[in-house]
């Protein structure tokens, strides 16, 4: 088994375009798309990104803690899950409810790349 | 998971009014951003976390950590910031529903913004929403929605409700937006978007409660207005029948919804308690007259008429003038030159077409050929399928 991230990004505000009631249908959604993972047993965990925080750079050799990370791409949160291999995870992700509300979803292996 | 399928709706209004009164008014926008921020971050938390012991709180808190973030990174601050960040015992904000109704209805906005303005940001509809309801593109909509928060801004609207020397008038005028609001529920319906309608007619009924809980806005017009909303919207699930719209000789009547009929008449009865008769009052009388009327030929024409006159006199509109002339020429309406017939449409919808009208009194008239014309242009003018259904059975019925 291996462990897989789940990103996702929000593009372009499409949450905020939404109405309430198709917003809690979502919310409904990540309810019953968690609840198979758990019944599954392949959720390790998951975490919401706040939208503040701050982007570092080096900009010649000097670090700066430049004003606030400003994209029209955002990182709104992750999942862990754990699967056989990319393909598995992948179908995993394909249920993720982000990618019906006009964000897309990025999977990566975690760690052991060997 | 036990939510409410309108929790978010609701809760809606709760926070950007708790948000504008923390803010100040010119700071609707970010209300609105902070409120649609909790719900996202509430669908990204609460699945992982289980659902919170108070969930309102919980969006309150959000929201208004959402909103303070925001203001941090612009510049300007310091005076409201304290206000925000001031911590309380219970973070359950106050309900501010009514006074952020009052600020939508504001007298600087045309009834058009009012009404759309209210349903975004107080009864939580969204922008697509209120494209589809009042028939116009979205980005439309929402270049609307921006030029009347400005408006709103540039003439210093406050989150509160009006002195009482104002209160009757700027009552009317929410209370007219709701009926705009729930006229084009009956017109989404008739258009076949049935959710819609029923979710425009909700947040009517909804607002309208509101008003009667508050001593200062709890007034006879206002049950007035319920009274025509519960009772003319407990006929929808007789309206649509495949797809067509069913006029109301055609309906089955024992589809009505009685419980929405019942409290409709509980407000009519109230209703009268007061000095002013508004045009709700007799609207809602023209509805009364159909709730209780067991069938087409048993309803109280002449009375429905005699309210048609009333209104008349106090509004004249050739809408209304219409809806006049079809009551007086159904089965028992007062002077019919031929009674034998007539199959009238529903009296009270503001949107019968004309052709539609002419098609009733012509074939009341005994004129086939007149009516049949008169279906045929009202066919070409139709504007969606269940109204096209409809007339397509008339004709077929010729």
């Amino acid at each position: 088994m291996a462990e897989f991230m789940i990103l996702m990004r929000e593009n372009d505000g499409a949450w905020g375009k939404l109405s309430p009631d198709q917003q809690q249908a979502l919310l409904e959604g990540y309810f019953a798309w968690v609840e198979g993972l758990k019944r599954d047993g392949v959720l390790r965990g998951g975490k919401p990104l706040g939208a503040g925080g701050r982007l570092l750079r080096a900009v010649d050799g000097e670090v700066t803690d430049g004003p606030f990370v400003e994209t029209k791409e955002v990182l709104t949160g992750f999942f862990l899950i754990e699967a056989a291999d990319l393909e598995a995870a992948t179908e995993i992700a394909r249920g993720c409810p982000a990618l019906f509300h006009g964000e897309s979803v990025e999977l990566r292996p975690v760690g052991h790349l060997a | 998971m036990s939510l409410d399928p309108r929790f978010f709706r609701h809760q809606h209004g709760r926070l950007v009014g708790a948000l504008v009164r923390r803010l100040g008014a010119r700071h609707l926008d970010l209300a609105e951003e902070a409120a649609s921020e909790a719900f996202a971050r509430a669908a990204r938390t609460w699945p992982l976390q289980g659902l919170p012991e108070r969930p309102a709180s919980w969006l309150y808190v959000v929201a208004r950590n959402y909103a303070v973030d925001q203001l941090r990174r612009a510049a300007w601050l310091q005076e409201r910031l304290p206000a925000l960040v001031a911590p309380a015992a219970d973070p359950t904000p106050a309900d501010e529903t009514l006074e952020l109704t009052f600020m939508c209805c504001h007298p600087a906005l045309s009834r058009r913004d009012q009404v759309a303005l209210t349903l975004k940001a107080v009864a939580g509809l969204g922008t697509a929403q209120l494209a589809a309801a009042f028939l116009v593109p979205e980005a439309t909509l929402a270049q609307r929605l921006v030029r009347a928060k400005r408006r709103l801004l540039e003439v210093g609207a406050e989150l509160s409700l009006p002195d009482p020397e104002a209160l009757p008038a700027r009552l009317g005028a929410v209370l007219d937006v709701l009926y705009l609001a729930y006229t084009a529920g009956h017109q989404a319906q008739d258009g076949g978007a049935e959710g819609l309608g029923a979710s425009l007619v909700d947040e009517v009924r909804r607002l309208g409660e509101a008003l009667l809980d508050r001593t200062e806005t709890a007034r006879p017009e206002v049950h007035a207005l319920l009274a025509l909303v519960l009772l003319g919207s407990a006929r929808f699930p007789a309206r649509i029948r495949e797809g067509a719209f069913v006029p109301l000789a055609a309906q089955d009547r024992g589809a009505w919804d009685r419980a929405r009929l019942d409290a409709g008449l509980a407000h009519l009865a109230r209703a009268d308690r007061g000095p002013t008769l508004s045009s709700f009052h007799l609207l809602a009388g023209i509805e009364a007259c159909h709730a209780l009327a067991p069938s087409v030929a048993d309803t109280d024409w002449p009375r429905i008429v005699g309210l048609y006159d009333d209104l008349l006199q106090l509004a004249p509109s050739p809408v209304l003038r219409l809806n006049r002339v079809v009551a007086l020429h159904s089965p028992a309406g007062t002077p019919p030159r031929s009674r034998a017939s007539s199959r009238p449409s529903s009296p009270t919808s503001p949107t019968t077409p004309l052709h539609a009208a002419q098609a009733e009194l012509r074939l009341a008239a005994g004129d086939a050929a007149g009516a049949r014309a008169a279906w045929e242009r009202a066919l070409t003018h139709a504007g969606s399928d269940p109204e096209r259904g409809a007339y397509r059975q008339r004709l077929a019925a010729l």
